[in-house]
C-alpha cells in the first residue's frame, strides 16, 4: 500500500529549521530593516506618509529577509537530502519554504493595515488579496533574481525596491505603477485614501493575483531543481 | 536465495572515456563493491546507479520490469547514504529520523513503533537525543543509514567507508532480498559477506572478482612488515622460507609471502632459532593498483560472469 507523507509534520519541521537558519544569521536583521530605512531617507518622500510606505516594505523586506541565501545554505541542503527522496517529500519542502517568508510579509503587513485604515473608512477587500500575493511575488523575485543573476540578483533587487519606494512621490505613470510590482500595496493603500494611485483598487488586485501565482510557478520549478540531483 | 535481478544496467557508459558500456547486474540478496578511491569511477559509479547522478549514456533499470531508475516512481526503490552525511543544525537523531518516516509515509503511531525497532537494530538508544552534528562518524553514518531503511528500499547505495557496525547489518538486509552496492576506497573495507567485488580504475571497472579471488590475491600480494630485537641480518632474513622481495626497512623487513599463517610460523621460528624477539609485525595488504595490475595481467576478452551464477545456485 502506498503510504501518504505526514505533510504537518514536514512542514513545521520546515519552519522550524528554516526560521532557526534566518534568525541566526548576522544580515536578517539588517535586510528586515535597510528597506524601510531607504524608503525613509529616498528624497521626496515626506509627501507619503511613514505608515503606508512601512506597510508597503514590510511585504517586501520580510519574506526577502527569511528566503535569501536559502536556496543555497547548507540547511536546505540537508533538507532536501531527507525530503526529495520521494515527490510528495518534495513538494512539501518547497511549500512550507514559500509559505513561511510569505506568512512573515503578510502578517505584519495586515496588522499594520488594520492600524492604518482604523480611521479612514475600515479596511477594503483589495488589501486581503493585494498584500499576501505582493509577499509571494516578494519571495518569487528575490528566489529567481538570486537563481539567474547571483549577487547580482541581490543588488538588482534592492534597486527594485527602491524604485517602488522612490515612486510614491513620482509623477504618477499607469504604466509605471503596474510595473513595479511590489509597489501595488502602497498604489492600493493610497488608492483607499483616495490620492495618487492611477487606478481602481481592483487592477491592482488582478495584477497582484496575476504576477503573484506566475512568479510562484517558476519559484516553484526553480527550488524543486536546487537539491537532490533528482529529475522527474 | 532470491535470484531476482534488482538493478541491471543498459549500455552504460559512466565517463565518454570507456571504450565498452559497462555490465553489471545485482540480484537480490547479494552484495557488489565498487572498489577504488576518489580518483577512480567507483564513487561516481555509486552516485549514477543510486540516481544522483547522469551517466555519459545509456541506462539503469530496476527489478524485472525495466523500470528506469529516474523514474519517479523508482524513487524510494534506491537508497543512497553518503559519507559526509549531515543534518541541519540543531536537529538530533530523533529529530531527523522522524522527519524521514514522515516523509516516508508512516503515521505518528507507526513512527514510534518503527523507530524504536530502528534505535535497538542500529544501537542507536544511546543517542537519540544527541545532535547530529555533534556524533561520532560512524554513529552519524548509522543515522544516515537508519533513514535510508525507512522507505524499505529493494537496493542499497553506500558510499564508504563506513563503520564495522554496518557489516552485520548489511548480512540482515541482505538476508532479507535487498541488493546492496558499496563504494570503498580500499580493500580492509570490504566486508567479509560481499559477493563480488568490482575493481574500478579512473575509467571503468577493470575487472569484477569473488571475494574468493580478491582474497587469493591479496595473500599473494600482501606484504609483511617485521622487526626484531636485537635486529637480525639480512642473510638470515633471506633463509626464511616462502619469503620474497625482501626490503631493509626501519629496524626490520618487508617481504612478500603466499601464506599469511605460514609466513608467521616461520617468522616465530626464525626469531626463536637466532635469539631474536618479534617487537613488530604488520600485514600490509596490497594497494587498488597493485590489484588491478595482478587481475588485468592476462585480460581476456570473453563472456563475463555478471551474476558469478556459481557462488549463488543459478
Amino acid at each position: 500500500m502506498r503510504r501518504r507523507p505526514g505533510y504537518l509534520r514536514i512542514w513545521g519541521s520546515v519552519f522550524r529549521y528554516m526560521s532557526e537558519w534566518a534568525l541566526n544569521r548576522q544580515f536578517f536583521i539588517w535586510i528586515l530593516l535597510a528597506a524601510p530605512i531607504i524608503a525613509w531617507i529616498l528624497p521626496g518622500q515626506t509627501a507619503v506618509p511613514f505608515l503606508p510606505l512601512a506597510i508597503s516594505c514590510i511585504t517586501y523586506c520580510g519574506p526577502a529577509a527569511f528566503i535569501t541565501g536559502w536556496r543555497c545554505s547548507n540547511a536546505r541542503n540537508n533538507l532536501a537530502d531527507i525530503l526529495f527522496k520521494t515527490k510528495a517529500g518534495k513538494y512539501s519542502l518547497i511549500v512550507p519554504e514559500i509559505l513561511l517568508p510569505t506568512i512573515a510579509g503578510t502578517l505584519p503587513a495586515l496588522g499594520l493595515t488594520a492600524l492604518w485604515t482604523a480611521g479612514r473608512g475600515g479596511f477594503p477587500w483589495q488589501l486581503w488579496a493585494v498584500i499576501p500575493f505582493a509577499s509571494l511575488t516578494a519571495v518569487s523575485v528575490t528566489v529567481l533574481l538570486e537563481k539567474y543573476l547571483n549577487q547580482t540578483g541581490y543588488m538588482l533587487n534592492i534597486l527594485v525596491f527602491m524604485a517602488q519606494a522612490s515612486a510614491a512621490s513620482w509623477v504618477l505613470s499607469p504604466v509605471f505603477q503596474l510595473m513595479i510590482p511590489h509597489g501595488y500595496v502602497l498604489w492600493t493603500l493610497r488608492w483607499n485614501d483616495g490620492s495618487g494611485a492611477a487606478f481602481h483598487g481592483d487592477i491592482y488586485v488582478f495584477f497582484a493575483v496575476l504576477q503573484g501565482i506566475g512568479l510562484m510557478l517558476l519559484t516553484v520549478k526553480v527550488l524543486s531543481d536546487s537539491g537532490m540531483n533528482h529529475t522527474d | 536465495m532470491d535470484s531476482s535481478v534488482q538493478l541491471s544496467t543498459e549500455e552504460l557508459y559512466i565517463t565518454g572515456l570507456s571504450d565498452k558500456p559497462l555490465e553489471l547486474a545485482v540480484l537480490a540478496g547479494s552484495m557488489l563493491v565498487l572498489l577504488g578511491d576518489e580518483r577512480t569511477i567507483a564513487p561516481d559509479l555509486a552516485l549514477v546507479i543510486a540516481g544522483r547522478k547522469a551517466p555519459a549514456s545509456g541506462m539503469i533499470h530496476l527489478g524485472d520490469d525495466n523500470l528506469d531508475i529516474n523514474n519517479h516512481n523508482a524513487r524510494g526503490r534506491v537508497e543512497y547514504v553518503p559519507c559526509d552525511f549531515a543534518c541541519p543544525p540543531g536537529m538530533t537523531v530523533s529529530g531527523h529520523l522522524s522527519l524521514a518516516s514522515a516523509a516516508a509515509g508512516y503515521s505518528r503511531k507507526d513512527t514510534r513503533d518503527i523507530l524504536s525497532q530502528l534505535y535497538t537494530w542500529c544501537s542507536l538508544e544511546h543517542c537519540r537525543d544527541e545532535e547530529v552534528a555533534e556524533l561520532s562518524p560512524g554513529d552519524r553514518y548509522l543515522t544516515a543509514f537508519a533513514a535510508a531503511c525507512l522507505p524499505i528500499p529493494d537496493v542499497f547505495v553506500l558510499q564508504g567507508p563506513f563503520p564495522d557496525k554496518l557489516h552485520p547489518l548489511l548480512e540482515d538486509l541482505c538476508q532479507g532480498g535487498c541488493a546492496v552496492i558499496a563504494s570503498l576506497p580500499e580493500i580492509h573495507y570490504i566486508p567479509q559477506m560481499t559477493n563480488r567485488i568490482a575493481v574500478c580504475d579512473s575509467d571503468d571497472v577493470r575487472q569484477i572478482v569473488r571475494l574468493g579471488e580478491l582474497s587469493d590475491a591479496c595473500s599473494i600480494l600482501m606484504r609483511l612488515r617485521v622487526r626484531f630485537y636485537p635486529e637480525l641480518p639480512r642473510a638470515v632474513m633471506e633463509s626464511l622460507p616462502g619469503a620474497k622481495n625482501v626490503l631493509a626497512i626501519q629496524g626490520g623487513y618487508e617481504f612478500r609471502h603466499p601464506g599469511l599463517s605460514a609466513a608467521v610460523t616461520n617468522l616465530v621460528n626464525l626469531a626463536r632459532a637466532n635469539s631474536r624477539q618479534i617487537v613488530g609485525l604488520e600485514v600490509k595488504p596490497p594497494s587498488n593498483s597493485e590489484l588491478l595490475e595482478y587481475f588485468t595481467a592476462d585480460d581476456e576478452t570473453g563472456e563475463a560472469d555478471l551474476f558469478c551464477a556459481e557462488d549463488l545456485d543459478i
